[in-house]
């Protein structure tokens, strides 16, 4: 059975995977690590990355690589802070689904 | 899915976004595709799903209504239609200039001789002492025909200011040519009308024709635009820029310079000799074919629909080379590689040409 990735979940993978590289990373590459963790269309990451751009959790610049234009994604600040929020809050919600789960008292 | 099919696809479907999130957009996908690699274009079209699947993310994500969807299967007959349907308007409107031409009114041959006169009596132009780049442009204009409202006129810029040159020209010819006699560079404008003709730029040249939106040009006689430099060893340009919406363009002579970007819609390029370190052209309908291009390092050239014949100084392993063509014939030093020829290199000088419809040949000095 699949479980759902929220749009806030997703947002904190990409975040994530993009904060692994110090110098950024691009399109494609943070693609394929995000596959690498769950199960999604690549043709989903896009519209993701754009929306963080926009949100200042992200910042892109250009380099050429092989005479031809690749676009490089980097976390920001602002884009740590919102990743360390989520993380404080997922670490509670699965705390608690874990211990349901195990049948030990909440 | 090839790779050129998919991202015209989606440049079609994201229609409804501003130009610059458009860009974005294909520009994320194109470098997909790239990092990829080209060996892989199918597979990864594959892997993408559908255009419409992309656009429709893409869209919803900006607030926007995601397009209808198409059929899969028709799809790629609709594009062939619309390819269809404008070779035939095309060719249309090519009969109808033909058939205008030829009624031409005798006053008009009238105007040609005036020009040629007056480019005699013109006493040798000479830069102002100090400050060519303030120098007003000097012009003769021969008087219109009476009602006809189309003249002839010849401009002059300072080299200086003529080394950054742009032609934006929605009608008509452009042809660059070398002349031994001339030291600077001169423009000569014929069957334009003045009103849609704009000079601009203080430090460089912007010439700019701008015919009316949904003006009927079948009427009219076919403007050409002919620019006159001192010879490459003496004149080089900085940019070169033209953009030709319905004419073809041609280069004459031995041309330099250090960037060179070509955009025609409809019309074809030709040249002779070109030495330029950067060479773009974008053509959508037309041919480009140059003789021979020097000292280039970086090199694209894009045909949507027409043929590309190129030859480039130097060796095969001189260069990174990515030659395709999506429904054409692509050949290399005179071997043909149905596939396309990728052989890319780093630290090289860029070599790319890609065609959806139509055959390439490049050919190296040095195999």
């Amino acid at each position: 059975m699949a479980i759902n990735t929220t749009a806030g979940l997703l947002d904190a993978i990409v975040l994530a995977v993009v904060g692994r590289e110090d110098a950024g990373t691009y399109g494609y590459k943070i693609t394929q690590e995000v596959r690498a963790v769950l199960e999604l269309s690549e043709s989903t990451l896009y519209p993701v990355l754009r929306r963080l751009q926009k949100d200042g959790c992200l910042t892109v610049h250009d380099e050429a690589f092989n005479g031809r234009n690749r676009r490089y994604y980097q976390i920001t600040p602002a884009g740590r802070a919102r990743l360390a929020e989520f993380t404080a809050e997922w670490e509670v919600y699965t705390a608690k689904i874990n211990k349901l789960f195990k049948g030990e008292p909440q | 899915m090839k790779r050129y099919e998919y991202l015209s696809q989606l440049e079609a479907l994201l229609s409804a976004l501003p130009e610059a999130e458009r860009r974005d957009a294909l520009n994320y996908y194109e470098e997909y595709f790239d990092a990829a690699g080209p060996e892989n274009e199918e597979a990864t079209a594959a892997e993408l799903g559908s255009p419409a699947e992309a656009a429709r993310k893409i869209l919803e994500s900006e607030g926007l209504p995601a397009a209808e969807p198409q059929p899969p299967a028709k799809s790629r007959a609709g594009y062939l239609w619309i390819a269809l349907i404008v070779l035939v308007a095309a060719a249309l409107v090519m009969v109808l200039a033909v058939l205008m031409l030829g009624l031409i009114q005798p006053g008009t041959a009238a105007e040609s001789v005036s020009v040629a006169t007056s480019f005699a009596d013109e006493e040798p132009q000479t830069e102002a002492s100090g400050n060519p780049a303030l120098t007003e442009p000097s012009t003769t204009e021969s008087a219109a025909e009476a009602g006809s409202g189309f003249t002839t006129m010849q401009t002059s810029f300072a080299r200086a200011r003529a080394q950054d040159m742009t032609l934006m020209v929605d009608y008509g010819t452009v042809t660059i040519q070398t002349s031994d006699t001339v030291t600077e560079a001169e423009l000569l404008c014929e069957n334009v009308r003045t009103d849609w003709l704009t000079f601009a730029g203080e430090k460089q040249v912007r010439v700019t024709y701008k015919t009316p939106a949904n003006y009927n040009l079948s009427n009219d006689p076919e403007p050409h635009f002919t620019l006159t430099v001192p010879t490459a060893r003496s004149f080089t340009f900085h940019k070169l820029n033209i953009t030709a919406v319905m004419g073809n363009v041609t280069f004459a002579g031995d041309i330099a310079a250090e960037a060179v970007t070509l955009n025609l819609d409809m019309g074809n390029f030709s040249g002779d000799t070109v030495t330029a370190g950067t060479l773009s052209a974008v053509i959508d309908m037309g041919t480009f074919e140059l003789g021979k291009l020097n000292g280039a390092q970086t090199i694209a050239i894009e045909n949507s629909m027409g043929n590309v014949g190129l030859t480039v100084d130097g060796g095969a392993d001189e260069y990174s080379i990515d030659i395709q063509s999506d429904m054409g014939d692509t050949a290399f030093n005179g071997q043909t590689y149905p596939g396309g020829y990728l052989r890319e290199k780093e630290n090289a000088r860029s070599l790319t040409v890609r065609t959806a419809m139509g055959n390439v040949a490049v050919t190296t000095e040095n195999p």
